[in-house]
């Protein structure tokens, strides 16, 4: 059966799609192996999409949009811009701040990404930046979303290694703040050797920014909340989330809300089917892999190598940023930790550990060339050329990378949170 | 043959666009409708019905099970497409329309065989009346859901794999269908 793994490669290196080429091989290996039933294939799809824990992940795609359809973005940029606009560089703080509040919201990097690209970028440059920065900004910031609850990515990585996806939640908060302090210590940077303006600072204005932002800042409020304390469970909180995000956009843009809802509905279901229709592949992938015994094979390898589990993340993370560069992050996922997790936890590392150590590739390879998606997603929306993009983002790909190796060294930094308030919530 | 063909997949994207996929857009909201009232009624009243979960969990995945078919008419997948750029930027486009037709016709093969070997699963859920978790709910209809999905995404196949056959011999069909390849998640 040796011909699996290089027939799945080059399936997919023949741009087949990731779920036609894992369930082609393992249709091929059900069919050579008399003793195996070919029903499987069909039971292991159906099986692995229709989870509850799953539904989150429509939810907040489906709350996303509906907030987005809000016009919630302009009304986080103006109350991000008020709130710290007068420091130097300040949109660009904005831009980044903006982005965290977003991504409590959406989850979806390149989606927050190219929304950025198309509020923030005008306005950047009317206020004198420069092209490459502001480019650089949009496409570094809409990364943060995969870190910062609720991270399509995360609740991803929950389904497909069975872990709580709140401890995964509560795990991405310190790691999202450092890439937004690190970005900002590089905005700071930019700014004085740039000479970049800044606002005056205006009580007024924030606060009449403040009340317009009001509803959208108490989404994240109410949804999480309600998860961080230990009330609702993370579909709960999705279902809550398309609660409130309805009845603001029902408020909020009334009669012409039900037009703009219809939309929000069907570009949810789109991507959801997208999305589950990978994830039916893995269902069926992972019943081969189950029969061969990859995991185990390299979990034996590992061990003969006599890799300490550091040395063994620190290789795991340089192949996740390589494929980072011609994969998209959720194909990273879905083919690698089904079977590099069993092999983590062979070696004793922690699995909500190392599903941010996971994010945090994603993260970075959303602005490595030449696939990053965020790259091509702020080019297509401000019309920069992605080199442009590409030279804006760098100087936040190290300050990424920095905050990669502290949580990869210091476990802590990702687990102290978790460990704190789940087991004070949660017992 | 050309407008034959043309007038039949006119007829079959309209009835997966605008109808199937219309259907399952609002079992969409209908399933979230149900998940927002649970939520309210778990925690105001402090009730839920038994079949709560389940009806939300097979409702909407069944309706994500029909857009399938709707995403995979648009060419809309997760995929590796960095390689096959590479091709198509380096002048081989003949090539690249041949590998696109191979993939078309595994992916015609695969869904076939996919709603076939269905068939067998569907039956034993309905021999046996098996149920969801919560006891309540058959579960067969769901999976026919699912069965009737690679039907459709089968019988895409067919028409793109001629649509992609007869773009290697020079000749263009189905410019009006709507395709999004490539999407950002």
């Amino acid at each position: 059966m040796g011909f699996i793994g290089p027939a799945l490669l080059t399936l997919l290196a023949l741009g087949a799609p990731i779920a036609i080429a894992l369930i082609a091989v393992t249709v091929a290996f059900i069919l050579y192996d008399p003793m195996l039933s070919e029903s499987a294939i069909f039971r292991s799809f159906f099986s692995f999409v229709n989870k509850y824990t799953l539904m989150a992940i429509p939810f907040f795609i489906y709350a996303g949009f509906l907030m987005e359809r809000t016009g919630l973005i302009k009304k986080l940029f103006r109350f991000a811009d008020a709130l710290i606009g007068w420091l130097p560089g300040g949109f660009a703080y904005a831009t980044i701040l903006a982005a965290v509040m977003f991504g409590a919201i959406s989850g979806s990097s390149t989606a927050m990404a190219a929304a950025m690209g198309v509020v923030a970028y005008p306005e950047m440059l009317k206020r004198g930046y420069p092209k490459w920065m502001a480019a650089g900004v949009i496409a570094t910031g809409g990364g943060i979303a995969i870190l910062i609850p609720p991270s399509i990515t995360l609740i991803l990585y929950g389904v497909l290694t069975e872990q709580s996806i709140t401890k995964l939640f509560f795990a991405g908060v310190s790691p999202g703040i450092m890439l937004a302090i690190s970005d900002a210590v590089i905005v700071l940077t930019m700014a004085a050797i740039l000479k970049l303006p800044a606002n005056k600072f205006d009580w007024g204005e924030l606060w009449r920014a403040f009340i317009e932002a009001f509803p959208a800042l108490l989404m994240p409020v109410i949804v999480l909340g309600g998860l961080y304390g230990g009330v609702l469970t993370p579909t709960e909180s999705g279902a809550a989330a398309c609660a409130y995000a309805l009845l603001y956009g029902a408020i909020a843009l009334r009669g012409s809300f039900f037009k703009e809802a219809y939309a929000a509905t069907q570009r949810a279901t789109n991507l959801t089917a997208i999305l589950f229709f990978v994830l039916g592949g893995v269902g069926i992938f992972q019943f081969l892999l189950a029969n061969q015994g990859w995991p185990q094979d390299i979990a034996e390898a590992v061990t003969e190598m006599g890799l300490s589990p550091v040395a063994f993340l620190g290789l795991l993370m340089v192949v996740l940023l390589a494929l980072s560069t011609c994969l998209t992050g959720v194909a990273v996922l879905v083919l690698v930790v089904p079977v590099i997790y069993p092999v983590a936890i062979t070696l004793d590392i922690d699995p909500i550990h190392l599903g941010i150590l996971f994010a945090l590739c994603i993260e970075m390879g959303a602005v490595i060339p030449p696939v990053g998606l965020n790259l091509f997603a702020v080019s297509g929306t401000t019309g920069v050329p992605v080199t442009t993009v590409m030279r804006g983002s760098f100087p936040f790909l190290i300050t990424d990378g920095c905050v990669l190796v502290l949580c990869l060294l210091i476990p802590a930094l990702v687990l102290w949170l978790p460990n704190l308030v789940v087991q004070s919530v949660f017992g | 043959m050309d407008f034959m063909i043309d007038r039949v997949y006119r007829i079959f994207r309209f009835l997966l666009d605008d109808v199937i996929g219309n259907l399952a857009t609002l079992a969409m909201f209908l399933g979230t409708g149900l998940a927002i009232m649970e939520v309210f009624r778990r925690y105001v009243f402090g009730v839920v019905f038994d079949w709560g979960q389940d009806a939300v969990t097979y409702g909407i995945v069944s309706s994500v099970f029909l857009y399938f078919a709707v995403t995979h008419a648009r060419r809309s997948h997760l995929r590796v497409s960095f390689a096959i750029d590479a091709l198509e930027n380096g002048g081989h486009h003949r090539l690249v329309l041949f590998i696109r037709a191979m993939l078309t016709a595994l992916s015609l093969v695969l869904f076939s065989a996919l709603a076939v070997w269905g068939i067998p699963t569907i039956e034993r859920s309905m021999m046996m009346e098996r149920t969801t978790l919560s006891m309540v709910l058959v579960i067969w209809p769901f999976q026919l859901a699912l069965f009737v999905t690679f039907v459709l995404m089968a019988v895409v196949s067919f028409f793109q794999l001629y649509q992609d056959i007869r773009a290697l011999f020079g000749k263009k069909v189905f410019d009006w269908a709507p395709v999004e390849e490539g999407i950002d998640i």
